[in-house]
Parts: C-alpha cells; sequence; structure tokens
C-alpha cells in the first residue's frame, strides 16, 4: 500500500487527474465512487486496493445462485 | 541539499585522499588535460549515479579494471560526499552506504541526471527516436504511473488467464452433459443456463414440461417427472392414471348434469311457515272441539262452540289440516331426498377430484389454471361431508345453483386438462429420450455446486476485468497525454534556451533553435528538426556545425535540468564537464550568462581546461569558486589548489624543503596565475599553436604591462616594479626545471631559491585577492585606469592626479637637494 502522505509530482498528479476524468465516463458512479475514495486516500495506484471494489460489488449483489 | 565535501581514493587518475571542500557553492574545476579533472567527475558519477564503477580485477585488463587508480590494491577505490546540512553518501568495496538524506540525494540523482559531458553532447542527436522519446520520457518522474500500469496489466493478464481456466473447466464439464442429449437439443452456448436450456427444450418436446421457467428447482421438478416416466414402467402407469382420473371426470359430469337446480331456499322458507302453522294451538284446539263435537248427536248444541252440531263442515275443516300436513310431510320428503342426492354427488366429486390430483401431480384442482376456488370457499365446503344436517345447511348457504354451475364449470375444465395431459405425454418410442433427460437433469444437479462455484469465480473475475480494463486504459492514455504535454513544455525550453545562446538577430545566426516533435504512435518517439536560412531541416546533424550540435546537446539537458528542479526533492545540482569543447568563446559566453541567470538555484561545477572559458566564468558569474589543478603525476595524483591553498604550500615548502621543491611548487603556483593573468589583463602573446601558454610565453608581456600600469599608479604600485626585477629568472628557472635538472642545484641554492619564492608569493598577493578571488584590474578601461582594484576592493590601487604627482617629484626633488 502506498503512503497516503507521498507528494506526487505535478506530472503524476496530472495523470491521475486526467485518468479520474476519463474514468467518469466509462465506469459506473459507484464504482467511480469507489475509486474517488482510494484517490483520497492515497490507495489508487494501489492495484489491490482497485481489485477490492470488485470484491465488496460481488459481496452485495452476490450470493444468489 | 548540496554538496559540502568530497572525498576521493583510488579512482583513475587520483591515487591518494584528495578532499575538495565545496561548501555547498558552485566551483569552477579548471585545469589542463590530463590533470585528473574527469577523474574527480567520474568519482562524482561513481557515488551519484552508481555508474563508471571502479571495478577490481587486474588492472588495466577491463574498463572497470581502468577505472580504478593503476597503483591502488583491491577495494581500495572509495569516494565520500557529505552533503550541506546532513547527509552522506560513501561508495567503495563494500559497495554504497549512505545514511536517508544521502540516500533521497543519491535518489534525486539517479532521477534527474546531473551530469553533462562532451561526449554526451551528441548522443541526444544520434539516438534513434524511440530512445530519445525514452530518454526524455526518463525525466517525467512517473515510475509511480509506470509501475501501476504494469501492475493493472499484469493483474488484467492473471484474471483473464483464470477465467479462461474457470471457463474451459466449466466447458468442459457442460459438454460432457450436453454431448450426452440428442444432437438437435444440444447448446449452442456451453454455459450452465445453456445446458439448463436445452434440457427444458428437450423437456417441452417430450412434453414433460411448459418450459416457461428456467432455474435450479424446475429443473429438478422436470427432473422428477422425467425420473417418474423413466423408471419401470413409469410413462405406462402414468397413462393408466391419467386414463382413470379422465374417467373419474367423466363420471362426474354425468352425475353432475342431472342434479336437481331447484329453488331450494324458497322450498326451506315454505317448509319453515307450515312448520309455524301446524305447531299453532289451531290444531290441538281444532281436534278436541272435533272429538267432543263428534261426542254429540247431529242436532244437539255443543258445549264448546255452543253451535248445533254440523259434522259435516268439522270434517271439511278437519281434511284441509290433514292436507297440509300432508304436504309439510311431502316437503321435508323431497328436500331430505334433494340434499342426499346433492350429498351423494359431492362424495363423488371430492373422490374425483383425489384421482385427479393425484394423477396429475396436483395439490387441489385450484391449481389448474381458470379453475376458480368454490362458491362459499373451500372451508365451508368442508362441512358438507360431516353430516345430513350440516350438509344440509351448508348447501342453503351456498346455493345448489352457484354450486352446480361450479361444479360443471370445474369438470369441463378438468376435462380438458386431463385431456392435454394425456395429449402431452410421451410417446412410448421417446422413452429413451426421457431416460437421457433424467440422467443428463441428475448428473447437472450433482455438479451444480461446482458448476456454481466456477460461474461465482467468473463472474467475480468478470467483475474485476471490467474494473482493471477501463482504469488500465484511462491511466495509460492519461500518461501519453501528459507525456506529451511535458515533453512540449521541455521542447519549448529548449527552443527558448538555444535561442539566449544563438539569438535569431545575430548577423552571422543562420540556425534557429530545434524544435523536438513528440509523437505518441507505439512506445513513443521524439524527432529534432532543425532550422537553416528559414529552411526547416529534417535533421539538424546535416547543416549544424559541431558547435551547434554541441549548443543543442546542452541545451536539451538544461532544460531537462530546470523541469526536473521543479520537484522539491531535485538535486538542484550540475557538472558539466568541457562541454563548451566546440562552442566558440562568444556562445560560451552566454552560456555562462544562461547558467548565472537561470540556474542560480543550482549548485554547478563547472570543469574546464578552457582558460579563456574559465576566466570568463569566473568574471560573469558571481560567487563562483574557483579550484585549480596545476598539475598530476603518477603516484601523487591532481595537484589541486586554489591560489591560497597553493600560497600557504609555498610558504611551507619555503622554510624546509629542498630548493627543486620549492621551485616546482613555485611554478604550479606562477604557471596557473600568470596563465589567467593573461586574460585578465588582456596581455598580448605571440601566437602559438594549441593556445597552450606557458609563464616562458607570458612574463615578458606581463612585465611590460605592469611596468605601464606601475608608471601610471607610482608610489601605489611601486613594490610590483621591484618583485618584478627581482623575479626576473622565472623563466630561467622554468626552463632548468624542464630541461636542465642538473645546473639547477648549482645556480639556485636554496636560500637565492626561497628568496624568489618569496617574491613570487608577494607579487601574487599584490595583484590577486585571495578573498574575491579576482585580480585587481584596471578601472574603467585598460587604457585609461583610474583605480586598480579587485572585486570586492580588498586590493584597490588609485591612480594619483598630476597635482599629487607634481606634490610628489617636488617633495622628492627637494630632499635630493
Amino acid at each position: 500500500m502506498l503512503d497516503p502522505d507521498i507528494i506526487y509530482s505535478d506530472a503524476v498528479q496530472k495523470v491521475i487527474d486526467k485518468t479520474l476524468l476519463d474514468l467518469k465516463q466509462s465506469l459506473p458512479a459507484a464504482h467511480m465512487k469507489a475509486i474517488q475514495r482510494l484517490v483520497d486516500q492515497g490507495e489508487f495506484l494501489d492495484v489491490e486496493s482497485i481489485l477490492t471494489i470488485a470484491e465488496q460489488d460481488e459481496s452485495n449483489t452476490g450470493g444468489e445462485g | 541539499m548540496s554538496i559540502a565535501q568530497v572525498s576521493i581514493r583510488a579512482v583513475r587518475g587520483i591515487r591518494h585522499e584528495v578532499a575538495l571542500e565545496l561548501d555547498g557553492k558552485s566551483w569552477l574545476i579548471h585545469g589542463d588535460n590530463g590533470t585528473g579533472k574527469s577523474s574527480i567527475e567520474r568519482a562524482l558519477r561513481w557515488a551519484l549515479l552508481g555508474t563508471e564503477v571502479p571495478a577490481s580485477g587486474k588492472p588495466l585488463s577491463s574498463e572497470e579494471s581502468c577505472r580504478r587508480h593503476v597503483l591502488e590494491g583491491e577495494e581500495s577505490p572509495r569516494v565520500v560526499i557529505r552533503l550541506s546540512k546532513t547527509g552522506q553518501i560513501e561508495v567503495g568495496g563494500d559497495g554504497l552506504d549512505a545514511d536517508e538524506a544521502g540516500l533521497a540525494f543519491r535518489t534525486a540523482c539517479s532521477q534527474g541526471n546531473p551530469f553533462l559531458r562532451r561526449l554526451e553532447l551528441l548522443d541526444f542527436l544520434n539516438a534513434r527516436p524511440a530512445d530519445r522519446f525514452r530518454y526524455l520520457d526518463s525525466y517525467l518522474d512517473l515510475t509511480v504511473i509506470d509501475t501501476t500500469l504494469n501492475d493493472l496489466s499484469d493483474k488484467e493478464k492473471q484474471v483473464a488467464k483464470r477465467i479462461k481456466a474457470s471457463r474451459q473447466s466449466l466447458e468442459a464439464m457442460l459438454l460432457n452433459l450436453a454431448h450426452r442429449l440428442p444432437e438437435q437439443f444440444r447448446p449452442k452456448k456451453t454455459t450452465s443456463n445453456g445446458v439448463m436450456d436445452s434440457l427444458f427444450k428437450l423437456g417441452k418436446h417430450l412434453g414433460l414440461t411448459d418450459g416457461e421457467a428456467i432455474d435450479w428447482k424446475s429443473l429438478e421438478t422436470l427432473g422428477n417427472t422425467a425420473q417418474d416416466l423413466s423408471t419401470g414402467s413409469g410413462l405406462d402407469d402414468k397413462r393408466r392414471s391419467l386414463t382413470t382420473a379422465e374417467e373419474a371426470v367423466r363420471r362426474l359430469g354425468e352425475r353432475v348434469q342431472p342434479l336437481p337446480s331447484a329453488d331450494m331456499i324458497a322450498l326451506a322458507k315454505r317448509r319453515q311457515q307450515m312448520e309455524q302453522s301446524t305447531a299453532s294451538p289451531t290444531l290441538a284446539s281444532l281436534l278436541e272441539h272435533a272429538r267432543k263435537h263428534i261426542d254429540l248427536e247431529e242436532g244437539e248444541f255443543c258445549p264448546i262452540c255452543g253451535q248445533q252440531v254440523e259434522r259435516t263442515e268439522l270434517l271439511q275443516k278437519i281434511d284441509t289440516q290433514l292436507s297440509e300436513l300432508e304436504e309439510y310431510r311431502s316437503l321435508s320428503s323431497e328436500m331430505k331426498q334433494f340434499a342426499k342426492t346433492w350429498q351423494l354427488a359431492w362424495r363423488e366429486f371430492v373422490e374425483a377430484q383425489g384421482v385427479i390430483c393425484s394423477s396429475c401431480g396436483l395439490d387441489s384442482l385450484t391449481a389448474i389454471d381458470d379453475v376458480r376456488d368454490p362458491p362459499g370457499g373451500s372451508e365451508l365446503l368442508k362441512n358438507l361431508l360431516d353430516s345430513d344436517e350440516k350438509f344440509q345447511t351448508a348447501l342453503l348457504v351456498v346455493g345448489p345453483n352457484e354450486l352446480l354451475n361450479w361444479l360443471k364449470a370445474t369438470t369441463r375444465t378438468a376435462a380438458t386438462f386431463i385431456e392435454q395431459e394425456i395429449g402431452n405425454l410421451p410417446a412410448a418410442d421417446t422413452i429413451g429420450d426421457v431416460r437421457i433427460l433424467d440422467d443428463v437433469i441428475k448428473a447437472l444437479i450433482d455438479k451444480r455446486t461446482s458448476i456454481e462455484s466456477l460461474e461465482r469465480d467468473i463472474s467475480l473475475d468478470e467483475k474485476k476485468q471490467a474494473l482493471v480494463r477501463p482504469v488500465y486504459q484511462a491511466m495509460r492514455k492519461a500518461r501519453q497525454d501528459v507525456a506529451q504535454e511535458v515533453l512540449d513544455e521541455i521542447a519549448t525550453l529548449v527552443a527558448g534556451y538555444y535561442a539566449r545562446i544563438h539569438p535569431p538577430g545575430e548577423e552571422c545566426e543562420v540556425t534557429r533553435a530545434p524544435t523536438i516533435e513528440v509523437q505518441r504512435h507505439a512506445g513513443g518517439t521524439a524527432f529534432v528538426r532543425g532550422e537553416f536560412a528559414e529552411k526547416l531541416v529534417k535533421d539538424p546533424k546535416w547543416v549544424y556545425s559541431d558547435g551547434h550540435l554541441d549548443t543543442v546537446g546542452i541545451c536539451i539537458f538544461l532544460a531537462l535540468r530546470r523541469y526536473r528542479s521543479k520537484n522539491p526533492s531535485d538535486s538542484k545540482l550540475m557538472v558539466l564537464d568541457d562541454v563548451v569543447l566546440s562552442i566558440d568563446l562568444g556562445h560560451a559566453r552566454r552560456l555562462i550568462q544562461l547558467l548565472r541567470d537561470d540556474f542560480d538555484d543550482h549548485q554547478i561545477l563547472i570543469f574546464t581546461h578552457n582558460g579563456l572559458f574559465a576566466r570568463w566564468c569566473l568574471n560573469l558569474m558571481p560567487g563562483l569558486k574557483k579550484l585549480a589543478v596545476s598539475g598530476w603525476s603518477l603516484e601523487t595524483g591532481p595537484h589541486l589548489s586554489d591560489y591560497a591553498t597553493t600560497v600557504d604550500r609555498l610558504a611551507n615548502h619555503i622554510s624546509d624543503s629542498s630548493p627543486k621543491e620549492i621551485a616546482m611548487n613555485m611554478m604550479w603556483l606562477m604557471d596557473e596565475w600568470l596563465a589567467e593573468a593573461r586574460f585578465s589583463y588582456s596581455l598580448s602573446v605571440p601566437a602559438k599553436y594549441g593556445d597552450e601558454y606557458t609563464l616562458t610565453e607570458i612574463w615578458d608581456p606581463f612585465c611590460s604591462a605592469m611596468r605601464k600600469l606601475v608608471k601610471l599608479f607610482g608610489d601605489e604600485l611601486l613594490n610590483v616594479n621591484t618583485l618584478l626585477d627581482e623575479l626576473r629568472d622565472l623563466p630561467h628557472i622554468r626552463n632548468m626545471l624542464a630541461a636542465h635538472e642538473n645546473e639547477f642545484a648549482q645556480e639556485f641554492p636554496r636560500n637565492v631559491m626561497a628568496e624568489i619564492a618569496s617574491h613570487s608569493i608577494m607579487l601574487v598577493k599584490t595583484l590577486y585577492c585571495l578573498d574575491c578571488h579576482t585580480f585587481a584590474l584596471p578601472i574603467p578601461t585598460r587604457h585609461a585606469p583610474q583605480v586598480l582594484a579587485c572585486r570586492c576592493e580588498e586590493l584597490r590601487y588609485v591612480r594619483p592626479s598630476k597635482s599629487q604627482k607634481r606634490k610628489a617629484s617636488g617633495g622628492e626633488k627637494a630632499k635630493s637637494s
């Protein structure tokens, strides 16, 4: 997990901002909200954290079968 | 953070430990070729970048082993860098040892290379466009993004691989089942839903289901049906059962059809009225009256009514009453019969219902579509079977007409239903398909847990993929956009710096600033275009001079440095090693101005052998300190000194060294000092190939220029005249040292040599400020000087006015007379 206190360089911050802008148009609102939370916590660049969103989504909607 | 001190040992030309007190300042390291300047630069690279590593092994056998001083043993190379404030970096035979601040500084250097040497200037232009892009891109500090992109890509591949494996397992499992089905019912998609859909289609084809609900529960029901039919004579039993039900319904229809549909409620009301009339006192009194009346003779008077006995009339009354009683009895019997008929019919209905439900697998007839609940509700009709009384009461409540209508409708619907059920029964020759259906459903239900587990895994992985893929694609695109944006910014900086060194307005400037075109196809490419005589040039190397090309290389380096320096953790260090070799001094001067104006936040270490360039660096960059490398030997390595150190060292030698040692140290001082004086005082020296002047060539023009100044400044510089006289043998001493060593000792005994060395020190101290490292120069001009002063004015000689001169000369005359 990345340190949320890390201050990224301008270029990294720009890449993150542009990525979020793009994702807003392609991801469902619930996922986008979860992604934004990761950004706020400084965990957006941690891939495992991103995968957790899909797992939580599964536990919320899954179970039937 | 900057470099405060560097200590180097056994690296290339440096044998014994050399310590440089850089004090966090910018320095000019000036010395001739082969004096060890580059050894210092290489040592810094080793410590800060981890490149140019001196390896152990047989000296000179490989490039790495050549980086060690050839006279040192193994493990001996070492560089220690101390940073201002805190921080230390040490590299040696044991590898790297650095504290936190040291490591941070080293990381900053690795991320934003602060080193530039002559040989690297054309690297960028000579590189392939893709390599150029990678080089530029490496400066953007997007490592964390690249790592994330790699992670996302790896993760997506892993997930895709897992999905593929799960799908293959699921498909293998389902294919095995699907292949057992008749060909026309094999699923197009080998998913559990596909297989289930096929099973229901087959079930529908065999008439075992309507096939509308496709889920595991319905599949289980279909499986049970198929099992019932396929086990032993199940199909025949079913057919028989349904035929029985059909027969029961037929009989029921016959039974129901003639059921009395009279208004039983009206009958009941009439009987009730009669009950009241028969139960009234009229009948009893009538009978008493009749008995007494009959006892009397015809014509007597009755004691009851007092009337003459009329037997005929009385008999008529009795007959009337008796006929009413007869009617009541008849009504009661009719109602009883009515109720009995219905009761029997209802019992038959209930029995028939049992047969139908059992045959068709129904809980009740109301499970059949279009069969409504019976009138009065199921609960009320239960009472119909309890007793005659209750049945009659319930029948009166429900109403026989309504019940009859319901029974007729239900019987019709049930008959149609059973007819359909019989029609849907599989033909006898399809029993094989029923068995297959039964087997496949059983197998599918057995594997349900595994199938659902695999499907859950696939579903979760697909969700992960659906999330990771857009994030990867969005981040990749954003990274490309940002790289393009930043590299365009850097390209603009390069063009700006180039224009500062080669201003477009200059008469002989036919080249224009190069443009860097970044294109993002494939991994990214960077093309460098030039402009020559107002025409675009695809490759600057075709037309730009070596000097112009070097300038392009320098500008790219400076632009990248400027970009990196925006990062708070940047090293803000710049090490330039002989980068102006091909650049004429006019343009080099603009480069110095550019460094001064735009990079005053950097610690700059400039290595050069070019005396004039060094001079201009010192003049144009305030605060730049100078370190002279005055010589080198295999045993001792480079002779590093600024004038203050060299002067101190020479002073020490004067007291206890041999004449030759004194002379050698004096020459190190005077060679360097006079070379610098040549530029500072703009001395005219005879042309010489290679521009490599020594004291021998400079001494006479120097003396001539100084004597002219002495004339102008009089008493202020009088001792200079004396010192020049005392030092007249300097060129001779230099020649003796170089070529006539044996005669040297005879000609210059120790006391003579010590005296000459002392005079050398005095001359240096008179004309050169050891504090601000500048000469006392004529101000305002060389031709009409009014003052001779160093930059800090510690040395300041004022030219006397004519009246002062006259006064001085008058005083002299008076004294002499």
